[in-house]
């Protein structure tokens, strides 16, 4: 199966860490080089698919800017009987 | 929508730019994406391997945290209403509630209101009023804001709400669109709500612990407890532990577990809902018979004592003097009754057991009446022997019959008033001279090294003696003189500190098992109490109380609570004593040299002399003034939840002394009333007795002295609770280790044989 994102470069480690707040307070040079070839900056236009549903979890992303719809499709999260009359 | 009005789709939810999309997919390691992600807009977004998510983590682990609110998300996975909406939706959920506090009595909406939000109570208690005059009260993990015509087929989003939703108490709640909630979740909560709010009433109010409580109490008492849902195995009672709750369990099973005598295993039951475990908690923490462990999957009501506590201070009747349990252990005063008759109780203590001195002690104490008896008795004979009626000899009868009178009720009450009381976690002893002085003297059980008692033959043949509890404090006796049922006494005594001992074992057990759960992550620790405060006293407000609040010598900050003496006791350090007599002497010789008319010359100079010295007088007194108050105001006498501290600070910085002792090692707490006038003004000493050479430590001049000797007791008896539970945890910590270690040895096949 292709990689996903293969004509995107990888981000600067650097950058990586300016750019998520979670890291910050962690020690800088740990996170560096969890981060070497780890992410990547990408741009979807509208209704683009980012990612499809039973697919694999093989990237977690970080929204800067637009918006994001999930939903899913078939089976029902919520109680399956039929409610009782309050 | 489907047949039922279901919608079909759900975990629907819009991003906006700050967003973690897939976070919950990866912890939640589910493997693929329980949605379909699409952009709604030109998005620009970083995309990290969850590869260096795994080792960030790994080198990390406490990122997890940061990554997703992990404490909320674990809070609303106990919610009952959301038991079957998976972890990823939990995780939206998660995201987007907005956690709010609400005050005591505050209105959160009225009848009529459009609401577009639904509310979770993670903790607090909310009251429902209807228009019919009815209400209903929730407590945590219940949900409001919510309407009977919404969906399926109804209004989704904002609906009409036909109560009004007050908070009854300090609330915290999470609050969600309700049109969001629907979108993430796939089922419209508002009917399933208020069908759950229907069961707790009912479940309640037919269990037969409370079938004396009126209708409203026990429509009341479901706000009280904590309705949970357990998604994994969770450990609610501990044999041998003091527990804390009754537990009914709504849905789902129980295994109950228990150890023999001689600690063998007995056979395992398995329970359904719905039944009920612990409810003799509710007369106070007592220990249990048996283990009780919630089943993955099940839903519980937690009644936290506490809380119980909290519902029988606030309404008018004797709440748990009405509950239908029968108590392990003969209890000789319980609930309201008990707490009148006896202030100082902490909250859940119990009186196990009351001793009066022998009926020979109520014959000492009234001596001077059996003194006057006698006087009264000759005098009548005398009167007998006079001829004719003599106004002195019935005069002096009168005036005998009256004393002797006077004498008899004082010896009563005397008698009356010395008592030695056992409650399940400490020993008291009080003596109260009517008018004169008060003492009370207590000893944690904990603390208690040995009883024992001395009689002498007379003691032998009547059945008297005097009991001794002996503790490691250098002060630290306890005389009971002319006790009465030693034996039993002393085996009542006995027992009650065995079963606090057996209770530091019970806590071991459950820190091990707490211990465990944490370490698979299978931990959920929703709230246990409803109330967030400490209980309400009962304790009368009399006008000698507000005169010494009314001098602001008490407060608390950050859990330091902080005494300063008495005004009263600055009297004698202004020095009235010399100060008054020689200024009124002065004033006197002024004016009069002043008002003199025709004063000779030679004694003006005199006379302005005593002027002057009478304005250096004066302002030495305002000095001296200034001193004794700026000294009383510095010095203050501290308690915090580890220790009390005496602060002694001279005006200017002169000079500052410091004494401190840990909570820990006071042995004994010792109040004294010791005179009439301390009786009048509300004060006195609290004598802390340490088991170190420095011997005790004394808060002298304390305004309300009963009040402090509670509050230093109560912090003692927290602070024995917190290190037993601090005690099991460190032996506990490595167990996990030692179990993890074990089980990758058992189940890797080079180590089979």
């Amino acid at each position: 199966m292709a990689e996903l994102y293969q004509d995107v470069d990888y981000l600067e480690p650097g950058v990586v860490v300016a750019q998520l707040n979670f890291l910050q307070d962690l020690d800088g040079e740990d996170v560096k080089q969890i981060f070497t070839q780890a992410v990547k900056d990408i741009q979807l236009h509208g209704r683009e698919l980012l990612h499809a549903q039973d697919e694999p979890v093989e990237y977690v992303w970080v929204l800067l800017d637009g918006k994001i719809g999930e939903v899913r499709r078939g089976g029902r999260t919520g109680p399956a009987a039929p409610v009782p009359d309050a | 929508m489907d047949a039922q009005g279901q919608p079909h789709q759900s975990l629907m939810r819009e991003s906006q730019p700050g967003a973690l999309i897939g976070i919950y997919d990866y912890l939640f390691d589910k493997g693929a994406y329980r949605t379909r992600a699409r952009a709604l807009e030109p998005s620009r977004l970083l995309a990290i391997k969850v590869a260096a998510l795994s080792r960030l983590i790994f080198r990390f682990p406490n990122i997890r945290g940061k990554l997703a609110p992990l404490d909320r998300f674990g809070r609303l996975r106990t919610l009952p209403l959301l038991h079957k909406v998976e972890e990823v939706g939990l995780g939206f959920l998660a995201d987007i509630v907005e956690p709010l506090n609400f005050k005591e009595n505050e209105l959160i909406y009225a009848s009529g209101d459009t609401e577009s939000r639904l509310f979770m109570i993670d903790q607090g208690q909310v009251r429902l009023d209807g228009s019919a005059s009815e209400s209903h009260w929730l407590g945590n993990g219940a949900f409001f804001g919510l309407a009977a015509d919404a969906g399926p087929r109804g209004p989704i989003g904002e609906r009409v709400m036909r109560e009004s939703a007050t908070a009854t108490m300090a609330l915290t709640a999470f609050a969600v669109g309700h049109r969001e909630f629907v979108e993430i979740t796939g089922f419209v909560p508002d009917q399933p709500g208020l069908a759950e709010v229907k069961v707790r009433e009912e479940l309640l109010g037919n269990l037969i612990v409370f079938s004396r409580f009126d209708p409203r109490q026990r429509l009341q008492l479901a706000g009280f407890v904590s309705h949970n849902y357990y998604p994994s195995n969770r450990l609610l009672i501990q044999q041998g532990e003091s527990a804390d709750s009754m537990w009914v369990l709504v849905e789902g099973d129980a295994i109950i577990r228990a150890l023999d005598n001689t600690g063998q295993k007995m056979i395992s039951a398995v329970a359904n809902g719905p039944t009920y475990f612990g409810e003799t908690a509710l007369l106070g923490m007592s220990p249990q018979d048996s283990t009780v462990e919630a089943t993955g999957d099940s839903q519980w009501l937690r009644l936290h004592w506490h809380d119980f506590e909290e519902f029988d201070v606030i309404d008018p009747d004797d709440l748990r003097a009405k509950l239908t349990v029968k108590p392990k252990k003969t209890v000789a005063l319980v609930g309201k009754e008990a707490r009148n008759k006896y202030p100082w109780l902490l909250p859940g203590e119990s009186v196990i057991y009351f001793s009066r001195r022998h009926w020979i002690a109520f014959f000492r104490k009234n001596a001077p009446t059996f003194i006057l008896l006698g006087f009264l008795i000759v005098f009548l004979f005398v009167g007998s022997l006079l001829p004719g009626y003599q106004v002195w000899i019935a005069a002096s009868i009168l005036f005998l019959i009256l004393l002797t009178l006077l004498a008899l009720v004082w010896g009563i009450v005397d008698y009356m008033n010395d008592w030695l009381v056992v409650t399940d976690r400490r020993v008291v002893y009080q003596e109260k001279l009517l008018f004169v002085y008060q003492w009370r003297k207590e000893a944690p059980l904990e603390q208690i090294n040995n009883v024992d008692y001395e009689r002498h033959l007379l003691g032998r043949w009547l059945g008297f003696g005097t009991l001794v509890v002996q503790t490691a404090g250098s002060a630290g006796r306890i005389e009971f003189t002319y006790t009465t049922h030693i034996e039993k006494l002393r085996a009542t005594i006995s027992a009650e500190r065995t079963q606090r001992q057996q209770q530091v074992v019970a806590e071991s057990k459950m820190q091990i098992h707490r211990q465990l759960e944490r370490r698979l992550d299978v931990a959920v620790a929703p709230p246990s109490r409803v109330y967030p405060g400490e209980i309400q006293t009962t304790e009368p407000e009399t006008w000698r109380r507000k005169l010494a609040r009314g001098t602001a010598v008490h407060w608390d900050e950050d859990g330091r609570t902080t005494w300063r003496k008495h005004w009263i006791s600055l009297l004698p350090k202004i020095g009235w004593a010399w100060i008054i007599p020689a200024f009124g002497v002065l004033l006197g010789l002024v004016a009069w040299l002043d008002w003199w008319e025709g004063i000779p010359e030679q004694y003006v100079v005199a006379s302005r002399a005593f002027q002057l010295l009478t304005v250096l007088l004066i302002l030495v007194f305002i000095a001296r003034l200034a001193w004794v108050i700026v000294d009383w105001y510095n010095d203050t006498y501290e308690l915090t939840d580890n220790e009390i501290v005496n602060l002694r600070k001279l005006p200017f910085g002169l000079r500052e002394d410091r004494s401190t002792a840990p909570l820990g090692r006071i042995q004994n707490v010792e109040m004294k009333i010791p005179s009439p006038i301390h009786l009048i003004f509300d004060y006195g000493n609290v004598v802390c007795h340490t088991a170190a050479e420095g011997g005790a430590v004394i808060f002298y001049a304390v305004p309300n002295p009963r009040a402090v000797a509670e509050e230093i007791t109560a912090r003692i008896q927290r602070l024995q609770r917190r290190s037993q539970e601090q005690d099991a945890r460190n032996r506990a910590k490595d167990l996990p280790d030692w179990f993890e270690m074990y089980s990758r040895l058992a189940e890797d096949p080079t180590t089979q044989n």
